[in-house]
Parts: C-alpha cells; structure tokens; sequence
C-alpha cells in the first residue's frame, strides 16, 4: 500500500515533484513522516489536497490516495 | 467587416457575447508578466472599460517576460506606456489609469468602478489586501501567480464564497515565499498564466463555459502537467476575513518588501570588514545548512523564523548572510526599517566558498 505524492513550488524543490510513499492511516501522520523524511519540508508553508480536494482538518487516508501538497506562490 | 466578427462566429459566444464584453468593466491589478497579456487580450476582445493598478516603471530586466514594453519604454511608468500601447490597439475600449501602490486605504474606491478585478500582482501583501477587497465587495477575481516553472490559477467570490484565505487562511509572511525576482522566471510562464486568467475573465463576462469557481489549477511548464484541485470551505478562514470596510482599512497586511534598495557587498569587502569591531554578520540561513561551511563569527537567525525587530547593537555595520544571497537581501530590507548601515553579502556563502577555494589553491 503506497500513497502518491503530488508536491509543488518549494515544496516539490525539496521533495522531487512526484513520487510515492509509505501509507499512513491520516494526513496528520503523513505530516510528520514527511517532515522526518524531509526536514527543510518543516519551513515551508503548504496546504494539503487528498484526492483533488484541499482539507481544512486531519483526514484519514484510503489506500492510493493521491495527496498533493500545495504552497502559496506570490510572483507574477 | 467587424472587428469581432471572428470571436461573434462562435455561437457560445455571440453578438449577445459581445454585448456583454463591451458593456465590461475590468481592473487589472499588475501591469508585470501576468498583467501584460491579460490586458492585451481583454482589450483585444473589446472589453469596454480597463482599469490599469501598478506604480511600477519598466526596467530592462522585465522585457525577457513583459512583452507589452519595448527598449525605448525603460524608465517610463508602466501604467502610462501600457494605456498609450492598448489605446491604440484598440482606440474603442476606455483605458483607466491608477497610478498607485494599491493598499487597504486605497483599494476600496478603485475596486467599487468595476465588475471583475484579476490579480496580477507580484507580491503576498498586495495579494492579501487585494482578497479581502473583493470579498467585501462581493467582486469575482480572478488569481494567477507563479513561481519559476509553475503557475496557479483561482478564481474567487464567483458562485461561490471562496476566497484565497480557504487556502491559506493567514497570510504568510513575506520571508516563507519566494518571488520571481529571487527566484527567476522564464517569460513564457506568466504569458501563459495571464492567458488564462484573461480566459476566465471573458467566460465570466459572457457567461460561457466553466469558470474555475473555487478551484485551484496548477500548471508545470517543464512537466507540460495541469492539475485541477477543488477548494473546500475553511472554518479558519472567516476569523481572518475583514468585518467590515472599517476593519479592512485598520488591519495590518505589513509592507512590501523593496529589496532592489538594498546594498550588497562583495566577498573582498565582507572579508575587510567581518572581523572589524564595527561589524555584526547575522546569518539567516536554516539550522540544517549551518554544516555546509566552516563557522564564522555571526548571529544565527534563521529566515523562517526571521524577526525584523531584533535587538542589535546601534551604530554598527550589519552585514546580512545566507547560502546564495537572496535571502538575506529580503532580511536585510526587513532589517533597513529599523537600522541604517545594512548591507548584504552578494551570492552569499556560495561566492564565499568559491573565493576562498580559490585563495587556497
């Protein structure tokens, strides 16, 4: 059971942009494993969307659940 | 023939469309990379009034991206070149100048003349200020903005009652984002971004298609990959929206950071000058980046958790450091509001190591 990460912006500068991961039981926990698998991942703000859709609170994960991770740009 | 008989032809659009479009009133806040395109397709089409917001003038360094200016328009304000060039590509659309920084004391006036706002601006605050704006006045915007190869596109308060603070509730701050003047960009993005946003603008006006009402599209230039992600509504959200205009006009969206006033050293005058009991180096960089060097004598603060109010010494030179000398240039413009002699080390650690390598060979 792997979950698919989807990482943008920043965040897809330290983590690569797509690339799969040991699944955890909800985003909360995802969260930390990420962070210990990436810690600069701890200084950079993002939001999370779990299958297409943007959460506002811990989510619980089904098998291949596609999770992206979702920061703020401000150029243009 | 007709000017429009081209975009009439189609029948979602029609001469009923076009109707629509002339009687539009758009603000466009941005004449940069994303506002270029979006205002000379909407002109193009024959939206009837344009508002242009920016206090920009155009620089050398913009012309790669911002492809409205020519050689011969460096130095002069963008708003103005911009409304000479639209006039006359089309001499029927009413082309509006606002000439300003647009804030919270300024913004709710401007916005009130039109239908539509798109969000063509550069920086966090801006954005912030521009956000709440239209949810107070119940204004559709339209969101681009991009970051190197990437770009978003959202619309908001269009059918629905999201705004970008169901996203990022609290606006962050300007040291946790890069922009594109650090970062780099290649023109071609923020043309293609502005396309869309200049896209949505025109669905929303004719009532055609599927506007990206409380979405966020994402697009990768070097991946050619468009995602499509659906906004939920953020209980957080609400206790960071304004109130009321009063509220709007007394909250605090801090400034922006003008880091192209900020002075940079070289690593021969940072060696001259880092020991010298006049001197404070303060190294922004990150605790996990501190191994990358030998250790100099510094005060770490690193800039995600960067606090322009720290106390230092007074009188003294204070020379901002990091890895590649981005960073430290925002801090060290945090730093200027509050100190005189700022200065930030050019290239950072990066020009460092690579002298010093040099002076050892």
């Amino acid at each position: 059971m792997r979950l698919s990460i989807l990482a943008f912006g920043q965040v897809a500068e330290i983590t690569g942009s797509a690339f799969s991961f040991d699944h955890v039981s909800d985003t909360d926990a995802l969260k930390l494993s990420l962070e210990k698998a990436f810690p600069a991942l701890q200084y950079v703000r993002y939001t999370m969307a779990v299958d297409k859709t943007t959460i506002t609170a811990n989510t619980f994960l089904k098998e291949n659940a596609v999770v992206a991770l979702l920061p703020p740009f401000s150029g243009g | 023939m007709n000017r429009y008989e081209r975009q009439t032809a189609l029948k979602e659009l029609s001469e009923q469309g076009q109707q629509k479009l002339l009687q539009a009133k758009v603000l466009v806040i941005g004449a940069g990379g994303l506002g270029c395109p979006v205002l000379q397709y909407l002109t193009a089409a024959g939206v009837g009034e344009i508002g242009i917001a920016d206090d920009d003038v155009v620089a050398l360094n913009n012309l790669h991206r911002q492809v409205l200016y020519k050689e011969n328009h460096i130095g002069k304000l963008k708003v103005e070149v911009v409304a000479d060039v639209l006039q006359q590509m089309n001499s029927t659309v009413k082309i509006n100048h606002h000439i300003a920084r647009l804030n919270n004391k300024n913004i709710l006036p401007i916005i009130h003349l039109y239908d539509v706002v798109v969000d063509a601006t550069d920086n966090i605050p801006t954005r912030y200020v521009v956000n709440d704006a239209c949810y107070l006045l119940r204004k559709p915007l339209i969101y681009g903005s991009i970051l190197r190869f990437e770009g978003q596109l959202a619309v908001f308060n269009y059918h629905t009652n999201i705004t970008c603070r169901d996203l990022f509730p609290q606006q962050p701050k300007e040291n946790e984002i890069a922009d594109c003047n650090e970062a780099g960009v290649i023109g071609v993005l923020p043309g293609i971004i502005g396309s869309l946003q200049a896209a949505e603008a025109i669905k929303i006006i004719t009532g055609i298609g599927q506007v990206a009402a409380g979405k966020l599209i994402t697009y990768n230039m070097l991946q050619n990959s468009l995602y499509e992600f659906n906004i939920s509504a953020n209980p957080l959200a609400a206790s960071f929206l304004p109130d009321d205009e009063k509220a709007f006009e007394n909250a605090d969206y801090g400034e922006v950071c003008d880091v192209f006033s900020v002075r940079e050293i070289d690593v021969a005058s940072f060696e001259e000058i880092r020991s010298l009991p006049g001197t404070i180096v303060v190294d922004v960089r990150e605790e996990y980046e501190l191994s990358e060097t030998p250790t100099i004598e510094s005060i770490q603060m690193p800039f995600s958790v960067f606090d322009e109010n720290i106390e230092l010494p007074a009188g003294k030179t204070i020379v901002v450091i990091c890895k590649s000398g981005h960073r430290s240039k925002a801090a060290a413009a945090l730093l200027s509001r509050k100190y005189k002699n700022v200065v930030s080390l050019q290239g950072g650690f990066n020009n460092w190591l690579t002298l010093n390598k040099m002076d050892h060979a």
